[in-house]
């Protein structure tokens, strides 16, 4: 079982910048009528999104958040040993844009830099990485960058996809230290479920063709993209979130010795609020303790859980809270995390 | 005893489609040509089916359905 336990290793500040460029889903009508707009907002309750404009990319994003995060928690730049960029949309098939940042951040060359490539459950994987690293002896500060551009996944003329996703950068420094207390995690596959959310082609399975960027009317509503555009059967993916996410919560709960009051704040990846608000019920959390900023960016994947820890208390120091952190998608993979947050600084958000 | 689980279905069936009061449906409608009948509409069949019945219903299953019987039984089937 895939369950996981640090001691004295922890987070010690986040930050998160967001394109300017907002996209409001009720005016989001080029392709679609204002009445369907409408209903899709009522039912996944996202008001608006950010999108990048074209030349920016999610490591751009993510280079704003870990300036800022650097600069404001003054930290050595040479005492970052090691970084991580988890992004579904990196800057290049090759090389690895955690090795460009490592050069654009100005750390040191004895830095250790590569991607990590998964999705929505990804902030909760990299967390996992970097506290295996921070573990290290040698490894002084760990920077774990997390972005993402969806807004360029999937096509604007699939209504069951096209008013869902948004852009985003965060930036999460990990350190060693007595004080940082106990962290435990619990993560699983399915790769069954690997049509669930999906771009078929434009990797090497179904190389990029003339074919696969041809656009094609997908279904019995008239949803057209093509096979380089993501799709997701989102009505299975919500099942497969019911099957999934409560019974792994649970589990990492009891293992971990955690009553559900000993948690201040439950962060779930960001989906939709139809899928939230029915987890955050199915649960039994209280609505007050399980933040929601999807009104306001969307779903951004593996970015909404940090994203979301921002919206939250920009601007806050954390003393001593316990935080859960729960993101599932995309694979299917999912992973969640009891943090114990201490002396953690959390920057306002950055526009760019 | 089945026409109160019958009649209970056709009730929560109803909410989770957000159906009209007056907009009265029987065992035999195919729900699929219901106007409010959409990929969101389905979400929320979902959500019914899992909540009051402990059932998943999966795409691939909900394919093959099309009277609100059909997915009657396809629940019953299940519990």
């Amino acid at each position: 079982m895939a369950f996981l336990k640090f001691e004295s290793v922890g987070i010690k500040g986040l930050a998160a910048c967001v394109p300017a460029n907002k996209v409001i889903n009720r005016n989001y009508t080029e392709i679609f009528s204002a009445d369907e707009a409408e209903l899709i907002v009522e039912k996944t309750g996202i008001e608006e999104r950010r999108f990048a404009l074209p030349g920016t990319t999610a490591s751009d994003l993510c280079f704003e958040a870990a300036n800022n995060l650097l600069d404001e928690l003054k930290v050595d730049r040479s005492e970052i040993d090691a970084l991580l960029f988890v992004s579904q949309t990196a800057d290049y098939r090759m090389p690895a844009s955690a090795i460009i940042l490592q050069d654009r951040l100005k750390l040191s060359k004895n830095t250790l830099a590569f991607d990590i490539n998964i999705g929505c459950s990804g902030y909760v994987y990299g967390l996992s990485v970097a506290f295996m690293y921070a573990q290290q002896e040698h490894i002084r500060k760990v920077l774990l960058l997390v972005g993402e551009t969806r807004s360029r996944v999937y096509s604007p003329k699939d209504r069951t996809t096209a008013f869902l996703f948004g852009d985003g950068g965060t930036a999460t420094l990990i350190e060693k230290n007595k004080g940082l207390g106990v962290s435990n995690f619990l993560m699983g596959s399915d790769g069954s479920r690997q049509n669930l959310i999906k771009i078929d082609a434009g990797g090497y399975r179904n190389p990029s063709s003339f074919d696969t960027l041809k656009e094609k009317i997908t279904d019995v509503y008239g949803n057209i993209r093509s096979a380089e555009h993501g799709y997701m059967k989102g009505s299975d993916v919500f099942s497969f979130v019911l099957r999934e996410i409560p019974g792994n919560i649970k589990t990492l709960l009891r293992r971990a010795e955690y009553d559900w009051e000993d948690l201040d704040k439950f962060f779930f990846h960001q989906a939709n609020k139809f899928m939230n608000d029915y987890l955050v019920k199915k649960l039994g959390v209280k609505v007050e303790k399980a933040p929601q900023s999807l009104q306001k960016y969307g779903n951004t994947s593996s970015v909404s859980i940090p994203l979301n820890v921002v919206d939250h208390y920009g601007g806050q120091r954390i003393e001593n809270e316990a935080w859960l952190f729960s993101g599932f998608g995309v694979g299917m993979s999912w992973a969640s995390a009891i943090i114990q947050a201490r002396d953690i600084k959390v920057l306002p958000i950055i526009e760019v | 005893m089945n026409e109160i689980n019958q009649k209970q279905f056709l009730k929560n069936f109803k909410e989770a489609l957000e159906l009209e009061i007056e907009n009265e449906i029987q065992l035999v409608d195919n729900f699929k040509k219901f106007n409010e009948w959409d990929s969101l509409a389905q979400l929320s069949l979902v959500a019914m089916i899992d909540e009051e019945y402990k059932v998943e219903l999966k795409s691939e299953d909900l394919d093959k359905l099309n009277t609100v019987e059909e997915l009657y039984l396809f629940v019953m089937s299940k519990l």
